[in-house]
């Protein structure tokens, strides 16, 4: 593989909790360090997909604790890297300028390090079958800390294989191809997460008293997208 | 008529839109949202209303 990926940011554990409990009866989310993915199976990324932007993050941190200046390195080789390496969180590099970056002999033994050691060993939290459930090479999805933000994390899986069966499962949504970096999976999980998300933060709100949340509905349009409106306490009128 | 519209589609991707508001007034209405759905924003598309007085502005989580 190295079919991993995701950019999706996860802010409320509790929301992401309830709603796996809602909708994905197969599986549960616990407290785990480790996430099953071909990586921690065999020990490395195949290197056909880029880096998630995650793992770009934490590749460049790595170099740059070594004293390299990336930003000269990477330019060396062809590739502008973003002055804020944090963006490479949404915009990751593509495959063809991982390759180009690769020919520095540097960020390739620093990709296989992390591919080896850090890739499925740094979650905080894991969703994964119940005992007994789906298959026994089934991958799991991450919720893996973000580098800055405490108390945010990015969703990760290995999609390869529909996660060996996992994005199968009940209430997940499966693997669908895009270009390379933009394929998505997950998307029936990670939907219903944030409208519970958001209908959390609202009736917070509304709770503390902020008056640009008096009240809200909530309607499913013929699409299958939810809207959500919000209408200040006094209902919006300037 | 002031309002925030959120919009979730069928991938999980998230747009939080502030409609109506005048000033900067749209950032503050909507930070609670887009701090919950977004994480801290690396992106913030504002619209030309921004510059003009009526303020709206969209903020995505995407995949």
């Amino acid at each position: 593989m190295s079919h991993l990926e995701s950019g999706f940011c996860v802010t409320d554990i509790e929301a992401l909790a309830l709603t796996q409990k809602e909708q994905c009866p197969e599986l549960q989310l616990v407290r785990q360090k480790t996430y099953r993915t071909w990586a921690t199976d065999h020990g490395k990324l195949v290197g056909d997909y880029p880096l998630p932007g995650v793992y770009q993050v934490k590749l460049m941190a790595a170099l740059k604790k070594q004293g390299v200046d990336v930003h000269a390195a990477a330019k060396a080789q062809g590739v502008t890297l973003p002055a804020n390496l944090l963006d490479l969180l949404k915009k990751p590099w593509t495959l063809a300028e991982q390759k180009k970056l690769f020919q520095d002999d540097k960020f390739k033994k620093a990709y296989d390090k992390l591919s080896s050691e850090v890739v499925g060993n740094d979650a905080e939290f894991v969703i994964k079958y119940k005992e007994g459930k789906g298959r026994s090479d089934a991958y799991e999805i991450g919720l893996v800390p973000h580098p800055v933000n405490k108390g945010e994390y990015l969703m990760m899986t290995d999609f390869y294989a529909q996660g060996n069966g996992l994005l199968k499962s009940p209430g997940v949504g499966q693997h669908k191809p895009g270009a390379q970096g933009s394929d998505s999976w997950g998307g029936e999980l990670k939907k219903a997460y944030a409208v519970k998300a958001a209908e959390r933060t609202i009736q917070k709100e509304i709770k503390a008293g902020n008056s640009e949340f008096g009240s809200y509905k909530k309607v499913t349009l013929p699409d299958g997208r939810v809207k959500i409106e919000v209408t200040p306490k006094n209902g919006g009128m300037q | 008529m002031r309002k925030i519209v959120i919009t979730i589609d069928n991938d999980g991707e998230t747009t939080v839109e502030a409609v109506g508001h005048k000033g900067g007034t749209c950032v503050k209405a909507t930070q609670p949202l887009t701090q919950a759905l977004i994480g801290t924003p690396t992106t913030s598309v504002k619209k030309p209303e921004f510059y003009q007085g009526d303020h709206q502005q969209q903020q995505k989580n995407t995949n």
